[in-house]
């Protein structure tokens, strides 16, 4: 990358004193939000989690945030713990909000597709500063989870709302994104900069390009919505608009042979009497995402009138590489394997959805430098200007000093994402006589076992392993009653070396004396 | 002797942030529109392709001999299969092309397969203690249909990096149940082409 910049004619201090006035007036109009470091706040919170303090956690994502109306973040990151606390109308409440923030973005887009100067501070202090406007693949999955807690309460009518919504908010992030990507193009070709990160000297290439990266479609579709869409809209008597939703599932998830099945045998399911049997979908989520790291790197700034080059520090988020995913085993009654597909990687999502932010990232973050860099030279040139006094040079000396530690403190990379989502998502699917099945989840973790009440021709079941923790929702049917109890958790047992924490039982609400439960 | 004048870099950061704030004050305008114009926003299936295929398929069918004969046949309509990867709801337009036939005059349409549950329980909620059975319906009346109207829809997308291209076909046809003679078939096509 080459980017050059020339110093205006010397005004002595006047230019980074200028540069320092600018940044400590944008950093405190800022609060604390240019030195918040997202990761370590979520680290607290995951460990609430951890150690079963559901309402802990919560209390700790809104004392971060300060629990504002338009933190996108707060509101995504509540939601899930409320889901997992068995509160799905608070989730849902939360979820509506996050909703409305993303409404409120897509409104702004479509008004002002540029909005170059909505957030000026992020070209002067740093990214973290920025309006936090959601990763794409999140945008999409709110209106996911929208429609998994309607399915848990059973009303399945606005879960197909929900679906349908999510299939407009991909149209439209792909419009989005497209005229984004022509309009990065365009501007990194006016300075003459390539926005790749292959040109940052010892940026991990290797964690933003992997094959399965490679091989997603986009940063913001995802098989998981797709399948559910087309489960959905099946249980509903809707083939002609489940068929499209499984077909994209596949393509978005290939070579999975229980996504293959699904649209395969669609018109038999179909059109088939009801014989007593319930088609049980499990959506097993593991983890939590794999969240950005702040990391520093130092580029070279020319200044073009000196021929000099002057080094600043400079922070680009990084995503640190994650252990292997084995999908777990699923087995009904102890002993009856059920067929399994890992459907979703959310950790690949979040680097693919990095790779695809980079070259934004870059530019915004080459144009910091610049300024910087002429700043830091003109107080070079005081320092050495024999005209100076010895006086004003310690004066130049001293405030170089400021200049570039404040500089240093300041140039941090974004680390925030929607990092309560689960890392990975397998599903399993299979036709069980309506009725109550006892049923098992083996995974690296451990073995989490619960069972299920079938009562409809469908159902869906959504499980969370994170952290040694497990937790399942109510089974929801198509017109089951509503008022159903919250989530709760199953009973979860460790395995030889588990993989998380010691493993608890939870007691969510009210507390139970049985170790297994039945839901309902 | 010339003089240049410079705008004091305060004067600049005030009229940024001016720009900022009063771009957040334009709120968007709500009107309505005519809903059968002309829809071009996206290269998407959209309204005018529905209200297209709809309106050229019912006059393709008013054609036909099983149709046209006079004699009132009744039709049921089953589902037309989406074969694309959009999702498009084929029953939206099954249902334009059954009212426009309905108010023709020349067919008449029997309970389809998708709402044979909703008319299954109204009939055996009519045949409840809760009705008064003189007048209430009685079960074993139903008339089946004569003709059964299915089809599907399939697309071709073609992509590159300026041009999107998709191509529509819907094929109908109305088969006879009886005899299994089809009666009728036709094929429509849409092509949409957006330059970026």
């Amino acid at each position: 990358m080459l980017m050059t910049y020339s110093p205006a004619n010397g005004h002595g201090l006047a230019p980074a004193l200028r540069w320092l006035l600018i940044a400590v007036l944008f950093a405190s109009l800022s609060g604390c939000g240019a030195f918040r470091s997202y990761r370590t706040e979520m680290e607290d919170t995951l460990s609430r989690v951890a150690s079963g303090d559901l309402k802990g956690a919560q209390k700790i994502v809104k004392r971060n945030s300060g629990g504002e109306d338009t933190d996108l973040l707060f509101h995504l990151e509540t939601a899930e713990l409320r889901r997992l606390d068995g509160d799905l109308k608070g989730s849902f409440e939360a979820l509506s909000s996050a909703d409305a923030v993303i409404k409120a973005w897509e409104d702004a887009w479509r008004l002002n597709p540029t909005r170059s100067a909505a957030n000026f501070g992020s070209y002067l202090l740093n990214d973290r500063v920025r309006t936090y406007e959601g990763h794409d693949f999140e945008k999409v999955l709110v209106t996911t989870r929208m429609a998994m807690n309607h399915l848990a309460e059973g009303d399945w009518d606005n879960a197909r709302v929900a679906i349908k919504r999510t299939h407009e908010r991909e149209d439209l992030i792909a419009e989005i994104r497209a005229a984004e990507y022509r309009k990065v193009e365009e501007e990194a070709r006016a300075r003459g900069v390539n926005p790749s990160v292959r040109e940052i000297s010892g940026y991990p290439v290797q964690t933003l390009d992997t094959p399965e990266e490679n091989a997603l479609r986009n940063g913001y579709q995802n098989a998981l919505s797709h399948y559910l869409a087309g489960f959905v809209y099946e249980a509903l008597g809707e083939p002609s608009l489940s068929a499209p939703g499984y077909r994209k599932a596949i393509e978005l998830r290939p070579g999975q042979a229980l996504l293959e099945k699904a649209l395969a045998g669609l018109d038999d399911r179909v059109g088939a009497a009801d014989d007593g049997f319930c088609d049980v979908l499990m959506v097993i989520e593991t983890g939590s995402v794999a969240g950005r790291l702040s990391q520093s790197f130092s580029i070279p700034v020319p200044i073009v009138s000196s021929g000099v080059f002057i080094q600043i520090p400079v922070s680009f988020p990084v995503i640190p590489p994650e252990p292997p995913y084995v999908a777990p085993d699923v087995l009904i009654g102890h002993e009856r394997p059920v067929e399994v597909a890992h459907i979703l990687d959310l950790d690949t999502m979040a680097r693919r959805a990095l790779k695809d932010e980079m070259p934004a990232i870059m530019l915004r973050a080459f144009v910091r430098s610049a300024s910087k860099a002429v700043a830091q030279y003109q107080m070079q040139e005081q320092m050495t200007n024999r005209r100076r006094s010895q006086e004003e040079a310690l004066g130049s000396a001293l405030a170089l000093i400021a200049m570039q530690i404040g500089g240093a403190v300041l140039e941090q990379a974004d680390e925030r994402g929607w990092r309560m989502l689960p890392s990975q998502v397998t599903l399993a699917r299979v036709r069980l006589p309506r009725g109550q099945h006892a049923v098992s989840i083996r995974s690296s973790s451990g073995s989490t076992d619960f069972d299920v009440n079938l009562t409809a021709r469908h159902a869906l079941v959504a499980v969370r392993l994170l952290r040694g923790r497990a937790f399942v929702s109510p089974v929801g049917a198509p017109g089951m009653a509503p008022g159903v109890p919250g989530l709760q958790s199953a009973h979860a047992v460790t395995a030889d070396e588990p993989l998380y924490a010691e493993v608890d039982t939870l007691e969510f609400p009210p507390p139970r004396s049985p170790s297994r439960r039945t839901v309902q | 002797m010339t003089t240049t004048k410079r705008l004091p870099w305060a004067a600049a950061l005030l009229l940024a942030v001016t720009v900022v704030a009063v771009g957040g004050c334009a709120k968007p305008k709500t009107r309505y529109g005519d809903a059968g114009a002309v829809e071009t926003v996206t290269n998407q299936f959209g309204s005018t392709d529905l209200q297209m295929l709809a309106e050229q398929m019912t006059q393709s069918m008013l054609q036909a001999p099983a149709i046209a004969g006079g004699n009132l046949p009744i039709l049921t309509v089953q589902e037309v299969k989406n074969k694309t990867s959009e999702y498009i709801d084929t029953r939206a337009i099954t249902n334009r092309m059954r009212g426009t036939l309905q108010k023709s005059g020349r067919v008449r349409f029997a309970v389809d397969a998708a709402e044979m549950q909703r008319q299954k329980e109204e009939l055996e909620r009519q045949g409840s203690e809760l009705y008064d059975q003189d007048k209430a319906v009685r079960q074993g009346k139903m008339v089946g249909a004569g003709f059964r109207l299915g089809g599907e829809i399939t697309s071709i997308v073609k992509e590159t990096k300026d041009t999107k291209d998709v191509y529509y076909q819907l094929f109908l046809n109305l088969t006879n149940i009886e005899s299994g003679i089809e009666e009728w078939s036709d094929t429509k096509d849409i092509r949409k082409t957006t330059e970026r």
